[in-house]
């Protein structure tokens, strides 16, 4: 997973957020998906501060 | 050869030829009065001192160029004594003499071809810029020659130079300048320019640059003309009637010909101020690269922040779902030993070891029994 794009992580965490909306939602089901999201949003930040810091290394160089 | 009884005729023609005996041609000064033109042919005037005047008869293809009484003029011709209208000088050509009278003749011919329009502005062509040949009527003795050619060497060099050896001052002169001006024209191959010159002198040296034919000459020229005469402040006829004029020979040659080390200069300054031009464009194309640096940078920036506000919105939108908030309605997690949730009693045994997350605590218990439903 970790070769996923920002994309793709942001447009799955999106379908968790959208299905614990669900007024319906079991709780168990909730516990899995939050857990999912929380991944999700970890691995999300990961990608945003490698972006940043890359962005940074081509501004000193510029 | 006393008391002869003679006819009228026969008087006038033994005294004719007494004269043609006696004096074939002699050249007489005096001062022009009456002078008048008949059928546009003939010219009749009278030339005379403070004592003397005699009749005088010719041709105007004799005339040096327009004339007006009092000018002082050198007529050579043979004297006649004429059948019915008694004694006159045949006219064989006249000259204007001295100073003022040559001036005056001038100041005539050149009102005259002004008005015939042979010295309008509109008429002069440009000089090729260097020639690759000139075709130079001088003198070959004369320092014009010399001065002008050392010049030209001098400062640039291929050209190919035709002399025309002519006589510059003189009563030959007019005719051979004449015939070297048309000569060079009629040639297969005629030079690019044609260039008349000579030395200063006296108002009667340059004479000929002033004369009517050589004017002409130099007008009808095909090839492109050049005229520098002398150092004189007097501008002669052919100068006027030339496509450019120069003030001495040496002028003329640096009139058509460049500097072959002004050439070279001009190159260098071209050379620095291409540079200079190329270095400017160099850095106006860096500036706008790094502009656009800037700009894809910010660009990027902007996407970053954006997601990043978007993940923290998600974030804490995901928060509000936390399962802290069920345990917070009075539910609690319940978690086997290694930290799975569990789902179902088909998951437990009587025994199994278990987590139970309330939202203010964690209890551990055991399963006493499983009752499925």
């Amino acid at each position: 997973m970790a070769d996923t794009n920002y994309q793709t992580l942001n447009a799955e965490l999106e379908g968790i957020l959208a299905k614990l909306q669900d007024p319906d939602i079991e709780v168990d089901e909730a516990v899995v998906l939050y857990e999912q999201g929380v991944k999700l949003i970890a691995k999300l930040e990961k990608h945003l501060t490698q972006a940043e810091n890359k962005l940074t290394k081509l501004k000193q160089n510029a | 050869m006393n008391d002869l009884t003679l006819t009228v005729s026969e008087f006038v023609a033994l005294v004719n030829q007494t004269l043609e005996y006696a004096y074939p041609n002699v050249t007489i000064t005096g001062e022009l009065a009456n002078f008048r033109v008949s059928k546009n042919r003939w010219v009749y005037f009278d030339l005379k001192d403070t004592e003397s005047s005699i009749k005088c008869f010719g041709t105007v293809y004799q005339l040096p160029g327009p004339l007006e009484d009092g000018i002082m003029l050198a007529v050579k011709g043979a004297p006649r004594l004429h059948p019915l209208y008694g004694f006159s000088v045949n006219v064989l050509s006249m000259t204007p003499v001295g100073e003022g009278s040559i001036k005056k003749a001038a100041a005539l011919l050149q009102a005259k071809l002004t008005a015939e329009g042979l010295f309008d502005a509109e008429r002069k062509r440009p000089l090729p810029h260097p020639p690759y040949s000139i075709g130079l009527i001088t003198s070959a003795e004369s320092a014009a020659y010399r001065d002008f050619m050392k010049i030209l060497n001098a400062r640039w060099g291929g050209v190919t130079v035709t002399l025309a050896d002519v006589q510059v001052q003189g009563e030959p002169a007019v005719s051979a300048i004449v015939g070297a001006v048309e000569q060079f024209n009629q040639l297969s191959a005629p030079p690019e320019v044609l260039v008349i010159t000579r030395g200063g002198g006296s108002a009667e040296d340059l004479q000929a640059f002033s004369t009517e034919q050589v004017t002409r000459a130099v007008a009808a020229s095909r090839i492109p003309t050049l005229v520098a005469i002398g150092h004189e402040i007097d501008t002669s006829l052919a100068e006027l009637a030339a496509d450019q004029r120069a003030s001495t020979p040496s002028n003329a040659a640096e009139l058509l010909v460049p500097d072959r080390k002004a050439v070279l200069r001009q190159f260098t300054t071209q050379r620095a101020h291409l540079n200079h031009q190329l270095s400017r464009l160099f850095s106006s194309s860096r500036q706008h690269v790094k502009t656009q640096a800037r700009e894809l940078l910010n660009a990027t920036e902007h996407c970053l922040v954006a997601a990043s506000q978007r993940l923290t919105a998600h974030s804490q939108l995901l928060e509000a779902f936390s399962p802290k908030r069920a345990l917070q309605r009075g539910y609690a997690l319940v978690l086997r030993q290694d930290g799975r949730m569990v789902r179902s009693g088909k998951q437990l045994q009587t025994g199994d070891e278990l987590g139970i997350h309330l939202i203010d605590a964690r209890l551990t218990a055991t399963v006493k029994q499983v009752t499925i439903e």
